[in-house]
């Protein structure tokens, strides 16, 4: 387990790089505007994280973003696997949860709904895989990820659609354990991005593990991120992106096994090196970078198309970038 | 005049001067030797304290100014463990060090407590240490900001565990301490810095308000949603944007300036009436088309369309907190469609004076299945009307200063102090007009009999105030190791009695006590009295092996000043020589050599007079020393006296008087007999002999007739 929050930090990590670049390295001289941008960093659910304000109201901005702080705490009190106690930690090892917050029960519903939407390849519930890896190269150091048969066992314990989600009770699949760690981040940018929205600001850039931008950043120009691995820019005015980058995360040495799982193969995908997705909520872009990354591109193309307002840039293992979806803006 | 008494005049002041030198070689010898404190803690008794399993629980060195061990569980910080010793120098009843472990939460409550080390007196024999154990581990949960240090004030029970019965100033003591010692502890750690210490919610003040002054004094906070606002928000198309989606209320109801005026004192009385006090309750009434309610939650248990969150906590609104109101009773409330209360339960962490928010949920289906959840917060904050701040508070403060333990106990106590020093009063009006008094035989036996059955009812049985050796140890020592008035005003009539005991040992020596004021005392002479009733023979001892038997108490006396200087312990249980503690203080309550041995000191009495204070009692040898000092000879003698007489002699309580006639002061206990003796035609020969020289018209030999002279 210890070794999977160091991988989970080095995966966001880059993505927050990349968004930090971009936001630093590309300011417009010459603005009129008294409006400057207030940052906050630090992490949210293990991952680096940011916070941008436009405002010229510091002391509001700092206002807002500690109450940011106090709801990411709060969420990660629901959804953080490493945090003892919380809502998910407990539902993993009961196997089931009385009375969950409206926040877990509605982000596994969502995650339900993201499991169908990608036919599976989505799926909360491949923790049992996730931790198979995670022990396997504990104890065996270097070597090649683990026989089939222990993986098919594990198989054998995911299945979203074997979740039971009520509104005062939740079930897991029978010795099933569940991770949100392909939605939370999401989740968490679009409630902080909603706090601030409902508090009155209008140009924020929320960068809770995934990016949101609300509006435009203090010089009027959209927000603009770079993905670092395909070097290429991305504009972005209220909507969101998620990011997913396999080599970036694994659990040893061995670069063909990353902390992405394939929940129908229970295997790391290979045929991308990164997988962005772009959406008006970083919970459904969270959710699709996660389950897209094991897809092939005629089944992105597939699932792209079913949902409305989605684009995705996936960048292939031969450094060719792709897009699917819609063109937005 | 007195040559028997002479040699006890040199023995006393020799006595006097040799304690002296004791007690200031003791002091060269003891204060080196202030005990140090040890600070390493076993983690599994700490736990235990804790109530928890040693396995997770890591401890921090002591440190910081008080000292306090931070301790971690899980990593995480949990509580603090400290020494009394080491944080207040807690002294015990004995005036030695006593120390006790004490476990204290971050929600400033004692999880545990145990002694780690005492030399308490009571422990010694009858009152066992698992006595005293029990007594300071059901300290285990109490809220040191909430607990009065006394367990009853003013009728109401505030949880603090009573006395251990017979030890009541150590348990004093011990409650002083670990009380003091927990609270400065907590204030360095900023325990008790949290809002509700400076800021709190103004919970008594009530005064009627309308609904507009409601909502313009921050007490009713509202949001309405247009239609059109809420189809931007929910990204639908709607013909009517003027329309109110929703007309959303929220109110802390807990204050009763806001709650007693929305719901009406009776709904808002039976409803905080089912809730602990630190819960709290807080209202949703809304109007317009989305009903906050929805239907859900009548099959689910949990209100799907509502959430309340509060900085890190959400606290889920469910059916069983769920209480139902039908129209709000304020003076201009609109009629809602819906209306509901929520209890908020402490456990949830809900600080009524942060804010909040209640979000309202909008759930919608969307194209390509799964729902989308539109959020509409309505924010709270409690106005600073409804709270009571840092002036206020401080304020009260200032009015009531939070009172010294032993204040308190003065005040719970006070009905006693009263009657004793009443008591006191009549005997000072005794002494002062002893002539009188003893003038009149009946009320001198009256007013006599009386009083002591008062001192052995009230101040030995009721109170349990009997005197002891073991103060006069305890008071020497506590110049020894740091004196302080606290100590001996934990027990208020302890106190009162050595104070006027030590000014009337001043005056008419230490009779004063012996005969009026000491239950044991008491409870002889009416043993005794009920043998002369049953015409027991009186032994008189033969005045030679009288004298010899004297020094007896002396000697153990000091024999008690002397362990004392070695250790108190020992001191502690010499001085079970008296037999106080069991008679009075105990009732007999011991195993039973303890009673026996105070039977055979009461049937010894029963033919030879005060036999215990006669010769053995170590309290009336500490007092008689110092007793030569006395000012007064107010005790009449004739000069006939031991002479031609010696009627009073052979009838003095205790034998204080000498053939020769005069009164020994370091034996006399001050009963006034033989001054009742000298006035009494029927008992003094040389008065009757006076009386009748004077001429045969005045028989003067009735008591009758010697009433009506006193008249």
């Amino acid at each position: 387990m210890q070794n999977s929050t160091g991988g989970i930090t080095r995966r966001r990590a880059l993505t927050i790089v990349a968004a930090t670049a971009a936001t630093a390295v590309l300011p417009i001289p010459g603005s009129s505007s008294t409006a400057r941008n207030i940052e906050w960093t630090g992490t949210a659910l293990g991952a680096d994280a940011k916070l941008i304000l436009c405002s010229d109201d510091e002391a509001r901005s700092r206002a807002a973003i500690a109450d940011c702080l106090a709801e990411v705490e709060r969420l990660e009190n629901i959804f953080s696997l490493y945090r003892k106690g919380s809502e998910i930690t407990r539902l993993n090892a009961a196997g089931h949860l009385a009375a969950p917050s409206h926040d877990m029960r509605l982000l596994l519903a969502t995650s339900q709904t993201m499991s169908e939407l990608t036919e599976g390849l989505y799926d909360p519930t491949v923790q049992p895989v996730w931790e198979l890896y995670a022990d396997w190269f504990t104890s065996n150091p270097g070597q090649d990820g683990p026989p089939a048969a222990l993986v098919s066992q594990a198989l054998e314990r995911v299945g979203y659609h074997r979740m039971d989600i009520r509104a005062d009770f939740v079930k897991l699949p029978p010795n099933g354990r569940l991770t949100l760690n392909g939605i939370a981040q999401g989740y968490i940018t679009d409630r902080i991005a909603d706090l601030l929205r409902t508090r009155g600001w209008t140009h924020v850039l929320v960068n809770m593990g995934e990016l949101r931008a609300l509006g435009s950043n203090s010089d009027g120009q959209s927000w603009k991120i770079l993905l670092r691995e395909a070097n290429k820019g991305i504009s972005l005015t209220n909507r969101s992106l998620a990011t997913s980058a396999g080599e970036a995360s694994t659990f040893s040495d061995n670069p063909a096994v990353s902390h992405l799982i394939n929940p129908g193969t229970g295997r790391s995908p290979h045929q991308f090196r990164s997988l962005s997705v772009g959406h008006k909520s970083a919970t459904v872009a969270d959710a699709l970078s996660t389950g897209l990354y094991a897809a092939t591109p005629q089944h992105i193309s597939r699932i792209a198309a079913r949902i409305p307002g989605v684009r995705v840039w996936a960048l292939d293992a031969g450094g060719e970038m792709r897009t699917f979806g819609e063109e937005v803006r | 005049m007195r040559p028997a008494g002479a040699d006890w005049d040199y023995l006393a002041s020799f006595l006097l001067a040799f304690c002296r030198f004791v007690i200031l070689a003791a002091a060269c010898v003891v204060l080196p030797f202030s005990p140090s404190h040890s600070s390493m803690l076993d983690t599994t008794e700490v736990a235990a304290l804790f109530g928890k399993e040693g396995k997770n629980i890591a401890i921090q060195a002591v440190e910081g100014d008080p000292p306090a061990a931070a301790v971690a569980r899980h990593g995480r910080l949990f509580g603090y463990v400290f020494s009394t010793q080491a944080v207040s120098g807690s002294v015990g009843y004995s005036g030695q060090p006593i120390d006790i472990l004490v476990a204290l939460t971050l929600d400033g409550k004692i999880a545990g407590a145990r002694i780690v080390a005492h030399q308490e007196p009571i422990l010694v024999i009858g009152i066992t240490t698992e006595d005293l154990n029990s007594y300071v581990s059901s300290f285990a949960g109490l809220d040191i900001r909430q607990s009065s240090m006394i367990r009853k004030v003013e009728g109401k029970d505030t949880g603090v565990p009573d006395v251990v019965v017979g030890a009541s100033v150590s348990s004093a003591v011990i409650r002083d301490a670990i009380f003091r010692s927990a609270r400065v502890v907590a204030r360095s750690r900023g325990l008790l810095d949290s809002p509700d210490n400076m800021r709190r919610l103004n919970r008594t003040a009530f005064a009627a308000m309308r609904w507009e002054q409601l909502i313009s004094r921050g007490a009713v906070s509202r949001r309405i949603i247009t239609r059109g606002e809420a189809a931007t928000e929910l990204g639908e198309a709607i013909e009517d944007p003027t329309g109110i989606y929703v007309d959303f209320n929220t109110a802390l109801l807990t204050p009763p300036m806001i709650g007693q005026n929305i719901l009406g004192q009776q709904v808002y009385e039976n409803l905080f009436a089912e809730m602990g006090a630190q819960d709290n309750a807080v209202l949703i009434a809304a109007n317009g088309l989305y009903s906050f309610k929805g239907t859900a939650w009548k099959r689910s248990g949990v209100f799907d369309r509502i959430e309340l969150v509060q900085g890190t906590k959400t606290i889920r609104l469910s059916k069983e907190n769920y209480r139902f109101v039908e129209r709000l009773k304020a003076e201009g409330a609109p009629p809602f469609r819906e209306i509901a209360v929520f209890k908020i339960p402490s456990g949830t962490g809900f600080d009524p004076l942060m804010a909040w928010r209640l979000n309202l949920l909008v759930s919608q289906e969307i194209e390509g299945g799964g729902v989308r959840i539109t959020r509409f917060p309505l924010d709270y904050r409690l106005s600073d009307h409804f709270i009571l701040d840092a002036s206020d508070t401080a304020q009260t403060k200032r009015g009531r200063p939070e009172p010294a333990v032993w204040e308190e106990i003065w005040r719970a106590r006070m009905g006693e102090i009263v009657v004793l020093a009443a008591m006191l009063f009549v005997l000072s009006c005794i002494l002062i007009f002893q002539d009188a008094l003893a003038r009149r035989l009946r009320l001198y036996i009256g007013v006599r009999t009386v009083f002591l059955a008062f001192t052995l009812l009230f101040i030995g049985f009721y109170a349990g105030a009997q005197l002891s050796v073991v103060n006069v140890i305890t008071f020497a020592h506590a110049f020894l190791t740091g004196f302080k008035w606290e100590l001996f005003l934990l027990n208020p009539l302890i106190f009162l009695l050595w104070s006027f005991v030590a000014v009337a040992m001043l005056f008419w020596g230490r009779g004063v006590f012996c005969g009026w004021l000491c239950p044991f005392g008491a409870l002889q002479e009416f043993t005794n009295m009920a043998a002369k009733r049953l015409k027991l023979p009186q032994i008189e001892v033969p005045w030679a092996l009288h004298e010899r038997l004297w020094p007896i108490k002396y000697i153990l006396f000091l024999g008690i000043v002397a362990a004392s200087l070695q250790s108190l312990t020992w001191a502690f249980e010499l001085a079970e020589i008296e037999p106080f503690k069991t008679a009075i203080i105990l009732k007999f309550v011991r195993p039973w050599p303890f009673g026996l041995y105070v039977l055979a000191l009461l049937a010894a009495g029963l033919f030879i007079e005060r036999f215990f204070c006669r010769y053995l009692c170590p309290l009336g040898a500490a007092l008689a020393i110092p007793a030569r000092m006395h000012m007064f000879e107010w005790l009449k003698r004739r000069r006939e006296c031991g002479s031609e007489c010696k009627i009073c002699a052979t009838r003095c309580t205790v034998q204080a008087i000498h053939p020769m006639g005069a009164i020994n002061p370091n034996e006399c206990i001050h009963c006034l007999r033989c001054q009742s003796n000298y006035y009494d035609a029927n008992t003094c020969l040389t008065l009757k002999r006076r009386l009748a020289r004077r001429g045969t018209a005045k028989p003067a030999s009735s008591a009758v007739e010697r009433g009506k002279d006193a008249k």
